[in-house]
């Protein structure tokens, strides 16, 4: 850069540094280049993705959950549609305007309303807010007329589940509730969002993956502010599979309305393949508080509810068996050759055995019995003769060939395994020695004997059916949304229970002398032109030094359970039944009616039985009650 | 008319007129691309007022280039004297309203008369040094004059507050009395000040002013807060890659995630629209109209002409450096625009006036020789 003229009023020096002044802002724009490379082209990729994912939200569209259902397909748990006002603050003009005038539409308190709104004010701006949920036709129309002064707000219709039948079934369903962050981070869950609810127990969180289906993604384009410039819809969601269960809808409502007010559990079954028909247990809860999560004064009140309406008590609650126990007992006397079925042994009212002294439920007890006549009076003397002359090990080993202090496997979460004692098994566990008396009581079905209700279902089951012990289900078969059968569940066959038919024979008529014979007891159950077998069981809470049990006066939750499982009929059995009534104001003779209208119910529907004709409006049980004379005052273990 | 005068024409630098006017009307065009999706329109009010400025600034740069720049000297302390009343008025209006002091309103338009203080500034230093030459460089005693008329306005405008503003008028201002020479004892001495003066101005500042430079040092500390300004430009910068999202689809501006992004942070708007392909061409356009800025210096046949161009391209050249540098993460975040890029209209007409400067030494360096 010469020039001619430069001397002319400018220094050489000044020149310089004119120079200087160029190579520097020359450095300082390359430097500006190498930046600009190295954001663009080094790290392009990564800022690209950023600027994306600013401004793009996704949505997940949460996929309608499938439906339980009967096995003829009546709908025992779908998903309804609930009316929700929502407001997406980004959209409101004016908030305390829009606020205030929106609380005294819906009679609401504005500093509530505003309360709610703060509480979520941490979501992106263009996320709904729910203030108002499940609200009224009449809240619904009244939103409807006032829509235009309220901008933002806007009627989300949400699917939730909902229950036609209430409280019935509750624990065998399940509930629902929002996933927790913790479900989030399990891999089995791998595949749910924040948004999503999930199947909490039940059948609800056993077949999870089928009814929850695919959720879809919605992705939005929002500015800086959040406010939503586009959308695409990216996934589609998939609606979850229905679930046909195996139960019979009106043995359920049946078995759910004769259970209602008491706590317990009854389940009916197939006994030749282990389907089952009913299962209800009460007290029941409503499944519905939980679906969008549940108020914490509800869940104590829940919690605290010392009858555990969320246990399902027919698999998730083992008890000692009581005089049902007895069937088993005999099976194992007579396959060991103990007794023959026509022995007569004398039976007194009390046992001794060295110091000890055993009772027998009926004080006035006393005279010879076979063993028919044992099981149909549960004499208990007959057995503790018995049981002086039996192993604790070989008694545990026929009830556990019947299945009993073992999971039955059934479709359902949290199986209790029960507990049949052996001597290895209660050092174990209860660090005690095994005493001889102690199998007199395991003998009556008391003291170790733990067994769950659909265990001792499935144990009758196999001695009913010939000796074939079966896995017990509930679900049938899972049909995707386009009728596609994604999973059919067939009998399972477990194993032979391996004992002569002529004992398990032998033991049927015993069942059999307990319903039909006058002096069985329960005779009250008997079903006329039907040959129904079972057996009474009456479980001490807590043992009794005193041998008079009085009813009125002894805490409730002390009071005995009463139990009834069986059978019907006799020849080629249809189906099997267990009621457990715990802490029952009446005793076992009771259980046993309950258990008889399932029988009379199914059997009717079945077209093999009709009840009688002559009485039109009053039901022939009437006359069954008179006849069972308990004396309530007396310690019972029959 | 002089301006049609041969030799005129012939000494025009049309290189650097050029550049400035594609750098304007790109900056127009980007300007339009940049606008938030929802109300974008040709007739949008930024893109119209921006139109209307760039007429108004390229009148006034014709007006400029017409006038002898040796004229415009001898007028020099009028003009600033004229600007400095006009900055006092300003802040003292903002005391009264307690509002912000940095603008005058013109019913559609508004005007900072601080930015103007640049153009006032380089004329009255030029005038000084050439009334009062010193070959062997000034001392601290003769620097006292230029100090106190750099000093006036720097915390005339610093009190507005407008920190960026009245940094750029004291570079601007040390930069003409480098041009016009220094002693370097007295360098020495002034780099010493500065090294005191620095720690003791940070006490000074505002919270939000040191917030700015603490969070160019850490931007991620603060994402939301004030580090959101310089993480959301680097984003955008970043996410233009080589060829660029293309026009109007750079969604860090039209979604509105960048601030100020039709002022302080245009650059990056432009760099997420062409990408570093386009970003080469704007630099490009910008080492032109530089380079051919201090060819006209190093040419310039007198004092004046070479202190009032050294301050002139001084101007553009801080103001193009520092603005890119501050969106690309290298400077703190300072409220400087783009020259003849950026939208506002204050900043248009004091860059291209400045340009108008340099155009006018360039044309008249042989007017002695005729």
């Amino acid at each position: 850069m010469s020039s001619q003229y430069n001397e002319n009023g400018i220094l050489k020096g000044q020149k310089n540094r004119i120079n200087l002044l160029a190579v520097i802002v020359t450095v300082l724009l390359a430097i500006l280049i190498v930046r600009l490379f190295y954001l663009q082209i080094v790290k392009g990729g990564y800022y690209y993705k950023l600027a994306k994912d600013n401004a793009t939200r996704v949505i997940y569209l949460t996929a309608p959950r499938g439906d339980i259902l009967s096995r003829s397909g009546k709908i025992f748990v779908d998903n309804e549609s609930s009316f929700n006002i929502a407001v997406i603050l980004s959209r409101v003009q004016k908030r305390k305007t829009e606020f205030k005038f929106f609380a005294r539409l819906m009679h609401k308190s504005y500093a509530k309303i505003l309360q709610k709104v703060k509480k979520e004010e941490f979501l992106p701006p263009y996320e709904p807010i729910i203030l108002m949920r499940n609200i009224s036709i009449k809240e619904l129309s009244k939103f409807e007329v006032n829509k235009l002064f309220l901008r933002g707000f806007f009627i989300a219709s949400i699917p939730i589940r909902h229950y036609p039948y209430g409280k019935m079934g509750a624990q065998i369903f399940g509930y629902v509730g929002p996933v927790s962050s913790a479900e989030l981070k399990e891999k089995k869950y791998a595949y749910l969002n924040s948004s999503d609810i999930i199947g909490e127990t039940g059948l609800e969180y056993y077949y999870q993956k089928y009814l929850h289906g695919k959720d879809g993604e919605k992705r939005i384009v929002v500015n800086s502010k959040g406010e939503p410039i586009g959308n695409v819809v990216v996934k589609k969601p998939v609606m979850g599979a229905n679930i046909y269960t195996t139960l019979d809808f009106s043995l359920q409502k049946l078995a759910y309305k004769l259970m209602k007010k008491r706590e317990g559990a009854v389940i009916a079954v197939n006994p030749n393949n282990g389907i089952i028909l009913a299962m209800v247990s009460t007290p029941s809860f409503n499944p519905f508080y939980f679906s969008e999560g549940i108020s914490t004064k509800r869940w104590d009140s829940i919690i605290n509810n010392d009858e555990h309406p969320l246990q399902n008590k027919g698999i998730q609650n083992a008890l000692a068996p009581g005089s049902t126990f007895k069937a088993v007992a005999s099976l194992a006397a007579l396959s060991l050759h103990l007794i023959t079925p026509k022995e007569k042994i004398y039976s007194g009212p009390t046992f001794k055995l060295g110091d000890a002294v055993f009772y027998n439920w009926n004080p006035y007890q006393n005279s010879k019995v076979n063993l028919y006549r044992a099981i149909a009076e549960s004499v208990d003397t007959y057995f503790y003769s018995i049981g002086v002359r039996i192993g604790i090990d070989q008694l545990a080993d026929y009830a556990r060939r019947l299945g009993l202090g073992e999971k039955t496997g059934i479709d359902l979460p949290d199986e209790n395994p029960g507990f049949i004692p052996t001597k290895r098994l209660v050092y174990q566990r209860y660090h005690s020695r095994w005493y001889k008396g102690s199998t007199l009581s395991a003998i009556i079905g008391q003291s170790y004997d733990l067994v769950s209700p659909i265990q001792l279902l499935m144990a009758y089951s196999a001695i009913a059916n010939g000796g074939k012990l079966y896995r017990p289900f509930i679900v049938q078969k899972i049909v995707s949304w386009n009728g596609k059968v994604l999973k059919e569940l067939k009998p399972k066959f477990i194993r032979n229970i391996n004992i002569k038919q002529k004992y398990l024979n032998a033991v049927k008529k015993g069942l059999c002398d307990v319903v039909n014979k006058d002096y069985g007891t329960a005779v009250n159950a008997r079903i006329k032109g039907i040959e129904f077998c079972g057996k009474t069981g009456t479980a001490q809470i807590i043992s009794k030094t005193y041998s008079i049990y009085d009813i009125k006066n002894i805490p409730r939750k002390y009071r005995d359970n009463a139990w009834f499982v069986g059978f019907a009929p006799l020849h080629d059995p249809k189906i099997a039944v267990v009621v457990l009534d715990m802490h029952a104001k009446f005793l076992g003779a009771n259980a046993a009616v309950i258990a008889k209208k399932i029988v009379e119910k199914y059997l009717e529907q079945k077209g093999l039985w009709k009840p009688p004709l002559h009485k039109k409006t009053g039901k022939s049980k009437k006359g069954g009650k008179s006849k069972s004379k308990l004396p309530s005052f007396i310690y019972t273990s029959f | 008319m002089k301006i049609l005068n041969s030799q005129y024409a012939k000494n025009f630098d049309f290189i650097m007129f050029f550049a400035v006017i594609l750098i304007s009307v790109t900056g127009i065009i980007n300007l339009y691309g940049s606008l938030s999706v929802h109300h974008k329109d040709f007739f949008d009010p930024y893109v119209i007022k921006q139109i209307i400025w760039f007429a108004i600034s390229f009148f006034i740069m014709f007006v400029i280039i017409t006038i002898d720049y040796n004229t415009l000297i001898e007028a020099a302390y009028y003009i600033y004297g004229f600007i400095l009343i006009f900055i006092t008025a300003v802040l003292l209006k903002g005391r009264i309203t307690h509002g912000a002091s940095r603008w005058i309103s013109l019913g559609m338009f508004s005007f900072q008369p601080s930015e103007l203080m640049k153009i006032g500034l380089i004329f009255a230093l030029a005038k000084y040094f050439t009334s009062y030459e010193n070959k062997k460089g000034y001392s601290l005693k003769g620097l006292i004059i230029p100090f106190t008329v750099i000093i006036i306005p720097v915390l005339l405008i610093a009190k507005e507050p407008d920190l960026g503003t009245a940094l750029i008028v004291l570079f601007i201002g040390f930069i003409m009395v480098f041009l016009a020479g220094i002693k370097k004892s007295s360098m020495a001495v002034l780099a010493g000040i500065a090294l005191v003066a620095g720690p003791l101005l940070w006490f000074r500042l505002k919270s939000y002013q040191k917030s700015r430079i603490l969070i160019f040092l850490h931007p991620a500390k603060d994402y939301l807060g004030a580090g959101y300004n310089i993480i959301q430009s680097e984003i955008a910068v970043g996410a233009g890659r080589f060829f660029g999202d293309g026009f109007g689809n750079g969604s860090q501006s039209t979604l509105d995630f960048l601030p100020a992004k039709h002022t302080d942070f245009i650059f990056s708007t432009f760099m997420q629209q062409f990408g570093f392909l386009g970003g080469l061409v704007l630099i490009a356009l910008y080492f032109i109209v530089i380079i051919r800025g201090f060819k006209i210096v190093y040419r310039a046949k007198k004092l004046q002409g070479f202190l009032l161009g050294g301050g002139a391209l001084g101007i553009i050249t801080f103001h193009a450096i520092i603005n890119m540098y501050m969106t690309v993460g290298l400077l703190p975040v300072v409220g400087v625009p783009l020259p003849f890029f950026s939208y506002g209209g204050t900043s248009l007409v004091v860059d291209m006036s400045a340009a108008a400067i340099l155009l006018n030494i360039s044309m008249r360096r042989y007017k002695f020789q005729l």
